[in-house]
Formats: structure tokens, sequence, C-alpha cells
């Protein structure tokens, strides 16, 4: 069966600022070389510290950066360029979590509109009306558990835990394969974590989803994946069963990471 | 013996706003003696900062107080604005949890690590620049020379607050506040920072406070920890007992949510605590933590949970353990 996500041998290139530009070999490769696969059904952790590349290489997965090397394939298809009309269509397959969920919401949108927005974009030749896009946006927010008084307010109304079941909601609105779930409990309270999470394992049992977690939190990788792989400096330089990675890690880089999460708990 | 440095006594904090008043603080009790560190631990919306920013002097215009914050014995609340500044930048130094925004992006960092000991009578620019070169390496920054000559912009977020750190000590405060030092920063910087502040103890002599939201922070570097909720401290104690043996149904709760302190176990269900924080302008009847709480019981939706103190602490609940 072919994976939800083949990404073989990415690299991604910043460009160098002013003349340098034009150089060749300029600039920096963030992300060098990486080859992941996420099974049908499966979660992979992708965990890092910050300029690792992990979310440079989650925004080649959606074609939102250059990628200057490599193939990603979602559910088996892949576009060529930057421009390929087939971005479009791959990632109709693909929801996405970014990182500060009340910042990637369009702040003149009512919290229903912005989840009611992919289905217009990606409506294709079955477009629903406005009507019935609302309709089933409101189905999805009621499905992660937001209230109904909520649906007419603003990002800034909400709070953070609300604005990530709406980041929830509008990824899953168009029914994807995969999500990409960019830090998801990053800023939160310790308190509220474990309702989104305990969320998202909900919703993947329900849409039968595949999912890329990307933290620098080793422990919500750990009890969230199947695998886990480790990035670092724009490489994976482990990749495992999440119980494999954390318990016996392999590689140096890796073993640093395990300690820092051991706690002191007396 | 240890002298009590800082003590707050029936200490409330209230915003003026547009609807009314809005308490944020409210008859917080409690001492900080010279050599500890105290942890401030909550949810957002808990009054650490408040109750934080209140210890710097640093309280908007529209706050109000109530109750006695002293500090080496003189209320702080009791002396007029000008008497408070002599304090902050002398006696009482902060590190805050923007490294990015703490330090002015166009002035060289020698130049503020001067500016920083304007308090300092008697020494010439020379020796505050020694001093401040000397305080650089001291935090843990190499080739503190150049460094002095480069801009904010041309070091990284954890040598920022590094940077930040030598600010404060350059001071030689008896109180050094730090909110949120590590909520900006990657796991593998905030490590090295929360170690640099341990490594601080020695060089304030004084106490520290840290303000923060987690819980490995306030294991690795406090002695003490207070555990707030709803402007109140629900428990209070040495961070040991509070973590290891915790009376109120809140810190338990707030120790189970801790995914770091989970077992490996097959079971995917997550630990949480439903419900949200109370809107501070809506008077909550009974104890503030009565409707999220595992462990309620009838009188707690009735009368506010009582102080039960112990041997180096106290539990504000019915039930405590």
């Amino acid at each position: 069966m072919t994976p939800v996500l083949e990404i073989e041998d990415v690299r991604v290139r910043y460009p160098a600022r002013g003349l340098a530009r034009w150089r060749r070999g300029g600039g920096a490769e963030i992300v060098s070389g990486v080859s992941l696969r996420v099974a049908r059904g499966q979660t992979l952790g992708l965990v890092g510290e910050s300029g690792s590349g992990k979310t440079s290489l989650a925004r080649a997965v959606l074609g939102l950066v250059w990628i200057s090397g490599g193939v990603v394939r979602i559910d088996g298809r892949s576009a060529a360029g930057p421009r390929d009309r087939g971005w479009h269509f791959m990632r109709r397959d693909v929801g996405m979590m970014f990182q500060d969920p009340v910042a990637s919401l369009d702040p003149r949108m009512s919290i229903l509109a912005s989840v009611a927005e992919p289905l217009a974009v990606h409506g294709g030749p079955g477009a629903l009306w406005r009507r019935e896009r609302w309709e089933v946006a409101a189905r999805m927010l009621e499905r992660v558990g937001l209230e109904r008084r909520l649906f007419d307010r603003y990002p800034h109304q909400i709070s953070g835990g609300q604005a990530r079941r709406v980041a929830v909601a509008r990824a899953l609105v168009l029914r994807p394969k995969l999500v990409i779930a960019d830090e998801p409990t990053a800023g939160l309270d310790v308190s509220v974590q474990g309702e989104v999470l305990n969320l998202l394992l909900d919703m993947q049992a329900a849409f039968s989803l595949s999912y890329l977690i990307i933290t620098h939190n080793l422990a919500v990788a750990r009890h969230m994946s199947d695998r886990i792989a480790v990035m670092h400096r724009g490489r994976i330089v482990e990749e495992g069963g999440a119980e494999d990675v954390c318990v016996r890690p392999g590689h140096l880089y890796t073993r640093g990471l395990v300690g820092q999460e051991e706690r002191v708990l007396f | 013996m240890s002298q009590v440095l800082l003590e707050f006594a029936d200490f409330s904090v209230s915003y003026r706003a547009p609807g009314g008043m809005v308490p944020a603080v409210r008859g917080v009790s409690l001492q900080l003696r010279r050599g500890e560190v105290l942890g401030l631990l909550g949810e957002s919306g808990s009054g650490k900062s408040t109750l934080a920013h209140a210890m710097m002097a640093l309280l908007p215009g529209n706050a109000m107080t109530a109750g006695a914050l002293r500090f080496e014995g003189r209320d702080m609340y009791a002396l007029d604005e000008g008497g408070r500044q002599r304090l902050r930048g002398s006696r009482i130094a902060a590190v805050f949890q923007d490294p990015f925004t703490a330090l002015n992006p166009v002035v060289r960092i020698g130049r503020q690590l001067e500016a920083f000991q304007h308090q300092m009578r008697g020494i010439g620019r020379a020796e505050k620049w020694r001093r401040a070169a000397e305080m650089l390496g001291r935090v843990g920054i190499g080739e503190p020379a150049r460094r002095l000559r480069q801009y904010p912009f041309e070091l990284s977020g954890g040598m920022r607050q590094r940077v930040a750190i030598a600010a404060a000590l350059l001071c030689g405060p008896a109180l050094l506040v730090a909110d949120e030092p590590t909520t900006a920063l990657d796991a593998s910087t905030a490590r090295q920072i929360v170690a640099l502040l341990g490594a601080c103890r020695a060089l304030v002599d004084g106490a520290m406070v840290v303000v923060t939201h987690d819980l490995g922070v306030v294991a690795r570097l406090c002695t003490h920890v207070a555990v707030m909720y709803a402007g109140q401290v629900m428990e209070l104690g040495e961070t040991a007992q509070v973590m290891g043996a915790p009376r109120h149904p809140y810190t338990r709760a707030l120790l189970a949510c801790d995914l770091a302190s989970r077992g490996p176990g097959p079971g995917r269900v997550f630990a949480h605590i439903a419900g949200h924080v109370p809107d501070p302008r809506i008077a909550v009847e009974g104890c503030v933590f009565g409707p999220r709480c595992a462990a309620r019981v009838d009188v707690c939706g009735v009368v506010g949970a009582p102080v039960v103190g112990h041997a180096g602490g106290f539990a504000r609940c019915h039930v405590a353990a």
C-alpha cells in the first residue's frame, strides 16, 4: 500500500540576501536531504530543537517553500515545480495546523468563516453553496467540541485552547488523509495540553487519519507517535519506533535530547 | 539564621477596567527568606505575573493594591513612586520572558550594560565596562570584550537571555525576579538558562523568585513553590513536598498533566483539567477551584476554602490531605 506521505531526499535552501543571492551555492541549506514516510493511519513524530529544520520540512511537504531537491509524494502523487497545479490537489489531502493558531487565522474572519474557507478554495466541480459550506464547517466545529456561541467570534476573542480546536476543525474540514500538526501544544498551559492531544487522538480514530506531529517536546512525541524521527541541523539523525528511540536512543544527539527530558521528581 | 527579605501580608491587586474593578491577586500572604528560590507556578490568568510585577514595582497605572508588600521591612506600596524606583535596579532586578525585547535593538550591548549600572555612584565609565565584561564572562559568554561592541541582533536568543541575566546581576540586587525566563527559548537553551539561574543563587546575596508554568523549571531550580490559581495561592511549601506529596487537588491535577512524568503505559488518554480558569470579574461562590475539582464535596461550593497549615507550608482546601 502506498504510504500517505513519502519524502525522498528533500532539500530546502533559503536564498542569501542581496547580491550573494546570485552566487552559486549561496544561502543556507535548512533541510539537507531528508527521506521519510508516513504509513496510512500511523503517526510520525518529528522532534528536534528550534532551527533544526522541522518547520521548513513541513512547509516543503505543502509546497509552501521552494524545494531545491528531492520529491514529496502525497498518496502517491507528486508535483514538479513550485508553479505546478499538482500542489493544489495534493494540498487537498493534507490538513495543516500551524504553530500559532491565532496568527494562522484571518483576524477579520469569524471562526465559522475561517473553517468554511478551505471548502470554497478546494471545492472543485462539485462545489458547495455558501450555506452548505457553512453547515459543513459548523458540524466540524461541533465535532471538535467548540461551543456554538463561539462560532461568530473572531480569533482574538477566544482562548488558546479554543484556538487549537478551531485549527483542528480547519485542518479536518476537507477530510484530509494526512494532518501535519506543527507544535500542537506550544504555548498551552499543561492543564490544557492533554485536552488537545486527546482531541487529536479522537479525530485520528474517527477519520482514520495519519499524522505528522512536529514538536520539540519529546514527551508529546513519545505518547502520540508510532514512530519518531529526530532532526538535527537539517538531517534525520535517527528514526525508529517511538519507545525504542526514547528508551534506547542510538544517536549521540538523541541521547542528549532524551537526557533533557528526565525530570528530577522526588 | 534566615531573615525575611520579602513579605506579602494579605496582599491584593485589582485593575481598574471599564466594567469595574478586576481582581488579579487576592489576599496573598507569604514570606521569602534570604537564600530561598521561590517558584510561582500557575496557569495563564492565575495572577502569577501580576504578583511578580508587584514585587518589581512595575504594576501599570490602573492597578490598585491592598494589604502590604514588605521588602526589607518597608512596605513598598507605602513609598512614593520615586522611592519604589530607587529600589528597582539597585535592590530589585528583573529578567523577563522575552530576551528579544528586553534589550534596546539600536544600542550596543556595552552601552546598555553600562546604563544598567546608573545607580552605582562613584565608579567611572571604564570601571562599569570592566564590570560588564567580567559579568558577561561569569554568565558564560565567551569573548566578552568583543560582545560588548555588538548589537543585540547579533546574538542568539539564549545569548541575549544571558546578557539580560548579566544586566540584572550587575546591579547587585537582593531580590532577582525572573518572569517566565525560559518560555521563549527552545528546550536545550532553556535547560542551560535554568542551570545558569541556579548558579546565580551564589551571586545574588538575597533571594530569587521564578515565575513559570513549567513544572520542570520548578523542580530543578526552586527551593519553595507557591501554586497559584485565580489570584490565590492554593498551595505553598518546599518543592520536594509540593511536587512529591502534593496536598491540594489542584497541584495533584497539574502534576498529573505533566507528560514528562508519564510512564510509557499503553493507555493513550491524556490527563487534563476540564473547564477553564474563572472570569475574574465574576465572583465564585465557595472555593475558586471548586467547579473544576475532582475531589470536591458539597461544602466546596458554599464556603471559601480554608487555609490548612502544616510545617513549612499550607494548602487552601476543604479536603486537603
